[in-house]
């Protein structure tokens, strides 16, 4: 996976955890709602799927250290006596 | 990387319309039997056994109920038995918050109910569907209907807020790529 998978778990869990419990508490949602629990599943497989999707972006590959010059090139520098 | 930011963002919106729409509740009534039955509480609210099931009832978090029902059925010739209950459902299960049951020679009944609602059941939040069943002289009646405590949400409502936002960032930065990966 290119994301943080075990992040995307726990978080995408309780985000939909915390979710459903705010829309009810706020009155959005009634309190027999299968959304409450289908919510925390939704938020697991959407935190999965950012795991492994990894749209932004992150750490790069480190670049190559330069190459040495080619001994012709520094032979070829040298002035003629 | 522009074009996967837009189609994650996409997504999410997608999410969200859905889950706003699932919200709906359902309507219709909810009711079998031939009995019918009221309740009239200390705000004024008027609860009834007939009312749509998409109708929320705002109902005070104590006091008294004043209220009436009948079976439906023609006056017993003797003492006959009964037993009922009022049920409120969960998203698993359900739990019973009251019941009654004994011997009458009649088929109806009206009283007060004086009733606290415990601290932990959430005022001014959602809707709770509440059932009541009645069962007498071989019929059992069902009303189901949507009531909600008055009140505001109070602080639990902020915490779940918060915590759905920080959780969420925690789903963003899940999305965040591992060093050393291109």
């Amino acid at each position: 996976m290119k994301g943080r998978p075990i992040l995307g778990l726990i978080s995408g869990f309780m985000f939909g955890l915390f979710l459903g419990i705010t829309l009810f508490l706020y009155g959005v949602v009634p309190l027999a709602s299968s959304l409450l629990w289908i919510l925390p599943l939704i938020g697991l497989v959407l935190g999965l799927a950012m795991a492994a999707w990894g749209p932004f972006g992150g750490g790069t590959a480190p670049s190559p250290e330069p190459a040495p010059p080619a001994p012709d090139a520094a032979e070829d520098s040298q002035p003629e006596a | 990387m522009r074009t996967r930011k837009r189609t994650a963002i996409g997504i999410v919106g997608l999410a969200a319309l859905w889950i706003v729409a699932a919200a709906t509740p359902a309507f219709g009534v909810t009711e079998s039997g031939l009995c019918s039955g009221i309740g009239a509480f200390s705000n004024g609210t008027i609860v009834s056994s007939e009312q749509p099931i998409d109708v929320v009832s705002i109902v005070p978090d104590g006091g008294s109920v004043d209220y009436s029902g009948t079976t439906g059925m023609p006056e017993p010739d003797g003492p006959v038995s009964f037993n009922g209950s009022v049920d409120v459902a969960l998203p698993f299960g359900g739990i019973t918050v009251v019941t009654w049951s004994g011997e009458t020679e009649t088929n109806s009944a009206a009283s007060t109910y004086e009733y606290t609602v415990p601290s932990l059941v959430p005022r001014g939040s959602g809707a709770l569907e509440v059932t009541a069943r009645h069962v007498q002289q071989g019929q059992t009646c069902v009303a189901t209907v949507q009531m909600a405590i008055e009140g505001s949400p109070g602080a639990a409502a902020a915490v779940g807020a918060v915590g759905t936002v920080i959780f969420g960032a925690g789903v963003i930065g899940a999305g965040f790529r591992k060093k050393g990966l291109a």
